[in-house]
């Protein structure tokens, strides 16, 4: 996708956002006459403005930029709008409104062409900005309290909430379990007009969290429909939670709902979460875009499967109540399986070029009988130019022949070559999975926790995108639930005894890759115990870790907490590297920590001061001659890049790393090794690298 | 081709199982610690330099072309890289190091032996055929021992003791 039609999808993404809130937004202030909703409104317009400005295109922007300065004007009480004003506003609203359902190219073509259009709805939107309606500067009073009709239309506004919340859970129950039991795609028209009703009303009754789920679900739901992909069980049940909540907020009285949505917002945070989080997994599994025309074909044939096994329902993990799942996601069978029957049909045409080369090799021979010919006939002159023309013929005929195999036959290579790289990134996402999968509804679960042992807990997940192998995703099911709760009850405190420390704890639980290992922390701030009483409460733990080649390192210390880093060996993961050369000896550097791999010219150059290591020496090799001009790969590190002089770069490379033993780790920066194009290669644990050039 | 034939060679006798033929088949035998002394061995003969050495080829897994090697000159003087074979990294020992004589400075194959747990291996210049042997009568619990095998001088090489060597090296 070209830039431009980035800028244009964004811009009528925001569109379709915006415009409702302004339309409800308006429709509101007209009624109740809350300031707070003009503010609201002209964030929204802002919104408009600031994304049409990036198309680049002189128009676009015209009208929203006259829509803004009425409402800011109004906002700042210096106009007071009527209610033809705000008809001339929606008016302009609508005209964005309707831009959606063009295509880029239309929506282009449209800011060009239509600038009468366009020119009377900003001059209309001019005349009410007017100089002699626009009031002059009030001195600075300052704002009194909200009055009390202001009080009484919040009010009015919270009541149409929760009646709009009443109304459309309905509709959206009926819809999702209609599709649920008859198994059918999911409606999306009902379900998304439901949706706005919430998303307007909760909008007017400044209640933002409402707003971003019910904008969740409608995302997730438009995804689904556009991408034609199957719901799953567990997202089903997902979208009817979503739903009961709303339910459950809508159960109390309208002067409640305010607290009641406090008391939820964790829930809604979760839930928007986990359903943008569907949404961004989706996005990356976007077939290509030959793959996505063949596989409508394998489609019913899949589903078909799905539904008669029970297969959709075995995804489903049950850890103390906390449902997770790993996506029973078809799209990546499908894809896998399309790229197969590609080459297979790839293979038929390069079989035919194989045969027809046969009948080359027949011709060939005729050209030996000929030249046998020839040398019988060695003394006839007349005899031996026909020969010598015919099998100037054949011999042509041949070469192009064998061109157009040659030609045919490459292409298909190329096709077979591009569906295995298919299969291989499909089969590489099998034998991985996203941190994020591993620690879905981890949140919740120490909210739970923390609320069965009256405590108050933040739990902020990092890293969950870093590929955990297969092997290790039921492990730490079993394991992370069982640290995070004896860190709950044991390690945090009781709010009213954390002195001088916030009264909600923090529980940070991050993942990363260090070359060729996986690195799991847990850090509390909580009371901080003796680490072997940690270490003799978690014994069962620990042996199960040691026993999966883990290792788990424990350090506390009172009133600051405990800090638990767990690794694993990870031989299942593939890892991104460069492989470079030093002395006949290969070494690869993961390529997470490399900025940029230049020449040795380049390098004194532009980087004349940086500092540099040259690989020969720290390695121990005797320098020698290699080239003029040796590659140099600049790392990352906390003090500015540097620089890893190597004989010669190889190639880049996704290696499967093995954990250094004895041998192996007598050079103390190498990490791992693994082996490439049949060769050892050494990975190279940059830090540790440095640390030791450092010394 | 040498690694096809000896490895038809190995399968041969183990499923005949020719040792059945032998003494040792008799349980009486079986039970005495006369079976081991008595029962013959399939030995697998190689050169290094202008030594014969045979090595009991139940260990041998394999004989491969030689490959480039990784080195290090902190590893054991008498481990002289490493090789990568079937995905993995394997040692690969420096035999005339151990026995302080000279090598020919181009090996042919490498010889990869396995007891189940780990593997090593072993650069030769060629290989020969293996054999059935009855070799434990002269041999002694030393890295090397002197055999006479159809007039020839061979040396016996105890693979397990090269074995437990480099059991220390993979595990601290």
């Amino acid at each position: 996708m070209s830039n431009i039609e980035q800028h244009i999808e964004n811009f009528k993404e925001t569109c379709r956002r915006h415009c409702d809130i302004i339309e409800t937004c308006l429709l509101d202030y007209e009624k109740y006459r809350i300031a707070e909703l003009l503010a609201n409104t002209a964030n929204s317009i802002n919104q408009i403005r600031l994304s049409a400005k990036k198309l680049s295109v002189d128009n676009a922007a015209i009208i929203a930029d006259a829509m803004l300065k009425v409402v800011s004007l109004a906002k700042e009480n210096r106009l007071d709008l009527l209610p033809n004003d705000i008809d001339l506003i929606l008016r302009a609203n609508d005209f964005y409104y309707s831009i959606i359902q063009f295509s880029a190219y239309e929506i282009l073509e449209l800011l060009n062409s239509e600038f009468a259009i366009i020119s009377e709805i900003a001059a209309e939107l001019q005349s009410i900005a007017a100089p002699q309606r626009i009031k002059k500067v009030q001195s600075t009073v300052v704002k009194s309290e909200t009055t009390s009709d202001e009080q009484q239309s919040k009010g009015i506004l919270l009541e149409k909430f929760k009646y709009a919340i009443v109304r459309s859970v309905s509709t959206i129950e009926q819809v999702l379990e209609q599709s649920e039991t008859q198994k059918e795609a999911i409606d999306v028209v009902p379900i998304s007009q439901a949706l706005n009703t919430i998303k307007g009303a909760a909008i007017s009754a400044g209640v933002s969290k409402a707003f971003d789920l019910a904008d969740a679900m409608g995302d997730f739901i438009r995804f689904l429909a556009e991408n034609n992909v199957p719901i799953n069980p567990y997202q089903m049940d997902l979208l009817l939670s979503c739903n009961r909540l709303f339910k459950e907020i809508a159960a109390t009285s309208a002067i409640a709902i305010i607290d009641k949505i406090k008391d939820y917002s964790d829930y809604i945070d979760t839930y928007s979460d986990f359903l943008r989080s569907f949404l961004t997994e989706q996005e990356h599994l976007q077939p290509t875009p030959s793959a996505k025309l063949a596989s409508d074909e394998i489609v019913p044939l899949i589903s078909t499967v799905g539904a008669s096994s029970d297969a959709a329902s075995d995804g489903k993990l049950y850890y103390f109540g906390y449902k997770s799942s790993q996506l029973n996601d078809y799209s990546k069978y499908n894809r896998l399986l399309d790229a197969t029957i590609n080459i297979i049909s790839n293979i038929v045409p390069i079989s035919s070029s194989i045969n027809n080369l046969k009948s080359l090799k027949s011709l060939i021979r005729q050209i030996q009988l000929d030249n046998n010919n020839i040398l019988y006939n060695i003394t006839n002159t007349e005899v031996l130019t026909e020969i010598a023309m015919n099998n100037a013929k054949k011999l042509e005929e041949i070469i192009s022949q064998l061109d157009f195999h040659f030609a045919t036959a490459d292409e298909f290579l190329q096709n077979i070559k591009n569906r295995i790289n298919t299969i291989y990134n499909g089969l590489y996402n099998f034998r991985s999975v996203a941190f994020g999968d591993v620690v879905r509804g981890y949140n919740e679960l120490a909210n739970d926790l923390a609320r069965y042992s009256s405590k108050k807990v933040n739990l902020k997940i990092t890293g969950r995108f870093v590929r955990v192998g297969s092997e290790l995703y039921t492990l730490l099911e079993i394991l992370l639930p069982q640290l995070l709760r004896d860190i709950i009850i044991n390690n945090i405190e009781p709010p009213n005894l954390r002195k001088g420390k916030p009264e909600v704890a923090e529980i940070s639980l991050s993942a990363r890759t260090l070359s060729g290992k996986l690195l799991i922390e847990i850090i509390d701030d909580g009371k901080g115990v003796d680490a072997s009483a940690i270490s003799a409460r978690l014994e069962g733990l620990i042996n199960l870790i040691s026993n999966n080649s883990g290792r788990i390192d424990i350090s506390s210390e009172p009133n600051f907490g405990t800090k638990l880093s767990i690794s694993f060996n990870m031989n299942y993961v593939l890892l991104k590297s460069l492989v470079f050369e030093v002395a006949g000896n290969l070494y690869a550097v993961q390529l997470l920590n490399c900025e940029a791999l230049i020449d040795e010219k380049t390098f004194h150059k532009q980087h004349s001061n940086a500092k540099s290591i040259d690989m020969r020496k720290i390695l121990g090799v005797e320098a020698e001659y290699i080239g003029k001009n040796k590659p140099v790969l600049l790392v990352n590190d906390f003090n500015g890049n540097i620089a890893l002089i190597f004989d010669k770069f190889v190639g880049e490379a996704e290696l499967v790393p093995t954990p250094a033993n004895k041998l192996v780790s007598v050079t103390p920066f190498i990490a791992a090794s693994s082996v490439y194009n049949n060769k050892p290669v050494m990975i190279i644990d940059v830090q540790k690298l440095l640390n030791i050039s450092v010394n | 081709m040498a690694v096809r034939k000896i490895k038809y060679y190995k399968r041969r006798f183990t499923d005949n199982d020719f040792f059945k033929s032998d003494l040792s088949a008799n349980k009486y035998f079986e039970q005495s610690h006369l079976s081991s002394l008595n029962r013959k061995v399939s030995l697998l003969p190689f050169k290094i330099g202008n030594i014969n050495f045979v090595a009991n080829s139940k260990f041998v897994e394999i004989v491969i072309p030689s490959r480039e090697k990784y080195t290090n000159q902190s590893f054991p003087k008498w481990i002289s890289g490493l090789i990568a074979y079937e995905g993995t990294i394997l040692p690969v020992v420096d035999l005339p190091q151990l026995g302080n004589f000279r090598s020919s400075g181009e090996p042919f194959c490498t010889i990869i032996f396995s007891d189940g747990a780990f593997r090593f291996g072993i650069e030769a210049d060629f290989v020969r055929f293996p054999f059935a042997h009855n070799a434990f009568s002269s041999i002694d619990a030393s890295l090397f021992s002197t055999l006479k095998i159809q007039q020839r001088d061979y040396y016996f090489l105890n693979i397990e003791m090269i074995f437990e060597l480099i059991r220390e090296l993979e595990f601290e």
